[in-house]
């Protein structure tokens, strides 16, 4: 399909047995490659387990070192500050201060088909910042300082439990 | 440590360069600033390829290039440093002359980013940061974390989407002269203003663009160099730091931690008193127009807050306190991302040996000048200082 899409913008094929086109703005030969493949990553989250069950009952949780009480968010399973392996959950205040954000337009091609969206950092109250999309607002209502809040949900239409943002005083009906 | 200098360097033109494959490419530059240098092969000790790839087919670039340009069986390496790679290629050269492993190692940048359609280079540099955590659930792109930190810029230091603007009007201006340029025409305050938004508050016009090219810079010992040249250009400082990789660890987002830490251990390395003084001239890393405010201040060319005041009072232009990006920057001149970095080691060393001439010629007074090549937001910084002063042993 990619490829396909590719050549459009080009024409004039050399003779019909190689796979050579010619760019018509520029008058270059291209070959195109007829070795195409699907790239899909398996990624191992057995270590941060927690997190995700948390997820599944609506419930955001940082970890924090058993031994020196360091916070991490994302989880971490081993703290570099200390070098300990011993991590315990603790469930995160879902009040947050929005420091910086950004509307996406021009999309990655995984999220062609997704509308514009707002990527947002929020500061909680324990110091962590997480990065998620804010959901719910218009663009121009948007400051820089307003209360967030945390919420655990499905925002997309690939029907996965994420995390996003919301105003906090605009609470989500779902 | 031994001494190291610049014999010879080059870019190729940059831009859609559908005319040439990647070997071709990387040989345009090879050629030139070999015969900047005046050697041959049989000089050369060994070679560092600077790529990040993904978008183009060949896996080992290295190692094809290193084939086309009659360098194989020499000892060799890819170097990744995303946007930041020339610069790393560069430390790798450096590091291996000063430790006394070699005596000419060459330095060879090469991106082909128009081997894939255009959305796909977008999504791939979109995961130039975290993957897993910021990439996968929320799809942020390349214009999209430089677009955070000049949310919170913007606000902080009261500045105006118009005042980002005259960095693109700038370097589009200084484009128009760079014959290697892949973007040769002015731009006004009111195009950018008007180009549409990639990530708010970011326009297409605030942004770097998709780019191949190649860039090549031959570095060599003392000994060797006072053989070939009697006035090399010398590499006086090199500082790297590191930033994380997710956005949200960051503590703050108006300038980064990274590059002011590599900064100042170029700066240090220098041994100058007053480097700030003694700069000429500077490439700064310009992937947006934000990035070129924040690394006014990241670099101390401005107070913290201030960079956007060099930006209104055109203090950054030729004759200015200290011109930036005279050959375009990444913004007009381009960005082949794994070629950027020696492609700015040479704009500077061609400044400084008053080699660029013309309209872009900055005046050469005290013999310094600065390179600030950032890979990713922050997540690599390299700072390197050059200088026609040799300096100090």
């Amino acid at each position: 399909m990619k490829t396909t899409q590719h050549k459009s913008s080009l024409n004039k094929q050399i003779g019909n047995d190689l796979p050579i086109v010619v760019d018509e703005k520029t008058g270059n030969q291209l070959f195109f490659s007829r070795r195409e493949i699907l790239q899909r990553y398996i990624i191992p989250v057995s270590r941060i387990s927690k997190f995700y069950e948390g997820l599944a009952e609506g419930k955001m949780y940082a970890t924090r070192c058993r031994r020196c009480g360091k916070l991490y968010f994302p989880p971490a399973a081993d703290c570099s500050s200390c070098m300990s392996s011993s991590t315990s959950y603790i469930e995160l205040s879902r009040k947050a201060k929005l420091i910086a954000y950004t509307i996406v337009s021009v999309k990655p091609s995984s999220f062609a088909n997704v509308n514009d969206y707002i990527v947002a950092i929020g500061r909680l109250k324990e110091g962590l910042n997480v990065l998620s999309w804010l959901v719910g607002v218009e663009p121009r209502d948007i400051r820089i300082g307003m209360e967030l809040e945390l919420n655990v949900g499905k925002i997309k239409d690939d029907n996965v439990l994420t995390y996003f943002f919301t105003h906090a005083k605009s609470r989500r009906k779902n | 440590m031994n001494k190291v200098a610049v014999i010879g360097s080059s870019y190729s033109r940059f831009g859609r360069r559908t005319d040439v494959r990647i070997d071709e490419l990387a040989w345009e530059s090879f050629k030139e600033a070999m015969s900047e240098a005046g050697i041959d092969q049989k000089d050369i000790d060994s070679f560092v390829v600077s790529n990040v790839g993904g978008w183009s087919a060949e896996l080992l670039p290295a190692i094809v290039v290193g084939e086309y340009c009659g360098l194989s069986p020499k000892p060799t390496m890819r170097v990744e440093a995303a946007c930041a790679s020339g610069s790393a290629a560069a430390y790798q050269a450096y590091s291996m002359i000063s430790a006394g492993l070699a005596d000419v190692v060459v330095a060879l940048g090469v991106e082909k980013m128009t081997e894939s359609p255009t959305q796909l280079a977008v999504e791939l540099i979109g995961r130039a940061g975290n993957f897993f955590w910021e990439f996968e659930n929320f799809g942020l792109t390349f214009p999209g974390y430089y677009a955070l930190y000049a949310s919170a810029y913007l606000q902080k230091y009261h500045a105006k989407e118009e005042d980002l603007a005259k960095v693109a009007v700038k370097n589009h201006h200084y484009g128009s002269l760079n014959p290697k340029a892949q973007f040769q025409n002015e731009v006004s305050v009111e195009d950018v203003m008007s180009s549409r938004y990639v990530a708010w508050p970011l326009k297409l016009l605030d942004c770097s663009p998709i780019t191949d090219g190649s860039s090549c810079v031959i570095f060599a010992s003392e000994r060797f160099a006072k053989k070939v040249k009697h006035d090399p250009i010398w590499v006086r400082g090199i500082g790297v730091a590191s930033g994380t990789a997710n956005l949200s660890r960051r503590k703050e987002f108006t300038g980064l931690e990274s590059a002011r830490l590599a900064a100042k251990k170029a700066y240090s390395m220098s041994g100058l008193e007053e480097p700030l003084r003694k700069i000429d001239v500077a490439e700064v890393h310009d992937c947006f127009t934000i990035a070129e405010v924040m690394a006014y201040e990241d670099l101390g060319f401005a107070k913290k807050g201030e960079g956007i005041e060099l930006v209104r009072e055109e203090a950054t232009y030729k004759g200015g306190k200290v011109p930036v990006n005279l050959s375009g920057g990444l913004k007009a001149k381009g960005h082949p991302i794994g070629a950027t970095g020696l492609s700015m080691i040479t704009e500077i060393s061609k400044q400084l040996a008053g080699k660029v001439g013309g309209n872009r010629q900055a005046d050469i007074k005290h013999g310094y000048g600065i390179v600030h090549n950032i890979g990713g937001t922050g997540h690599y910084a390299y700072i390197t200082i050059l200088s026609t002063e040799r300096g100090e042993d």
